[in-house]
């Protein structure tokens, strides 16, 4: 029972960390996409990100750009409906970047889930890791034309700090 | 259940007509029009409809509730259509007063049918396939009120629901919308 109560107060303090108001930074690691087709997709990303912005590189193995994986970054203005002030985040983030397959939008709308009790009364918690959510459409232009792709659900993990 | 319901029909709409929400509110009712992106097809079609909009004080709360179709279209001896209807709740996430970013999450309906063309190929015409899927829908919208003029370029995303085995083999079924909208609020 004394390792449930150390990590009881671990996580109040933990969680309690956003109040001071500094800036914070969260990164994600994302690994499993659905497909808008038959055979799913393997795509990865790894995202860094404030309450206002959000940097990332991503590739998708199962779009082929002459032999190779899609492969880019991007930037992305994000929106919160509710930041890391609340326990359950949602936002919307709008972007732009550059891949192999040329320059491309991205509209994502994302939520972050901790992954810890529910009845813990505090923010969004820091140095633990929490789940993602993201629904992302890129758009990507091609030589001859605006690729629509999509990530129906993109999920990982999240780890403030 | 029923009572449940009632009650909190009874609730929403004292909420609703109660003098401050009532009289800061805007309604408006819009026209879309755009493109619509098919799960399986990488082909834009064209694609149309309407919805309803009503938004709180500050549009810190919207409600919405739209119907989409895309026209029939015919060839090779069939022809098939899509349709879709959707309620969705949203709020606005920037500041600035008559215009901003807008985003929006709820649910609906995607059906369609692709069917024998009865003057091709001379069969009854009943529909060879049809399909009605639920799910997740969200979109973000861009959006100008200048005086009762409501104008709005948006992207929705509809994700319908996929079964257990359809989700072992990572599989979605996205619906894209690129459209335009125009209306009139009040």
């Amino acid at each position: 029972m004394r390792w449930v109560k150390v990590a009881c107060l671990w996580l109040l303090a933990a969680g309690n960390a956003f109040a001071d108001g500094s800036r914070h930074y969260t990164v994600t690691g994302q690994f499993i996409s659905l497909a808008p087709n038959a055979g799913g997709q393997n795509a990865y990303a790894l995202r860094l990100a404030t309450n206002e912005w959000e940097i990332s590189g991503f590739s998708n193995l199962g779009i082929s750009i002459n032999g190779r994986a899609l492969t880019g970054a991007t930037y992305d203005w994000r929106f919160p409906i509710c930041d890391d002030s609340c326990w359950w985040q949602f936002f919307v983030q709008t972007g732009v970047g550059a891949s192999n397959g040329g320059p491309l939008a991205e509209l994502t709308w994302g939520s972050v889930l901790p992954l810890v009790p529910i009845w813990l009364p505090f923010t969004a918690p820091r140095y633990l890791p929490a789940l993602r959510l993201d629904m992302t459409t890129q758009i990507i232009a091609t030589r001859w034309r605006a690729v629509t792709w999509s990530y129906p659900l993109w999920a990982g993990i999240s780890v403030a700090f | 259940m029923p009572r449940m319901f009632a009650v909190i029909c009874f609730m929403g709409l004292a909420w609703l007509v109660q003098a401050d929400v009532a009289t800061a509110a805007t309604w408006s009712i819009n026209s879309t029009g755009g493109v619509l992106q098919q799960p399986t097809s990488h082909y834009y079609h064209a694609i149309y409809g309407a919805e309803a909009l009503f938004a709180t004080t500050n549009d810190g709360l919207l409600i919405r509730a739209s119907y989409l179709e895309r026209p029939e279209f015919h060839d090779a001896g069939y022809s098939d259509k899509d349709y879709g209807w959707f309620g969705l709740i949203g709020t606005k996430v920037t500041k600035a007063a008559n215009h901003g970013l807008f985003a929006f999450i709820g649910g609906g309906r995607m059906s369609g049918y692709v069917k024998a063309d009865p003057d091709y190929r001379g069969t009854s015409g009943e529909p060879n396939n049809h399909y009605l899927i639920s799910g997740l829908t969200v979109a973000m919208a861009y959006a100008v009120h200048l005086g009762p003029v409501y104008l709005a370029a948006e992207h929705q995303t509809f994700v319908g629901y996929v079964d257990k085995v359809q989700l072992d083999a990572l599989v979605g079924w996205p619906f894209h919308f690129f459209q335009i909208k125009a209306g009139l609020a009040w």
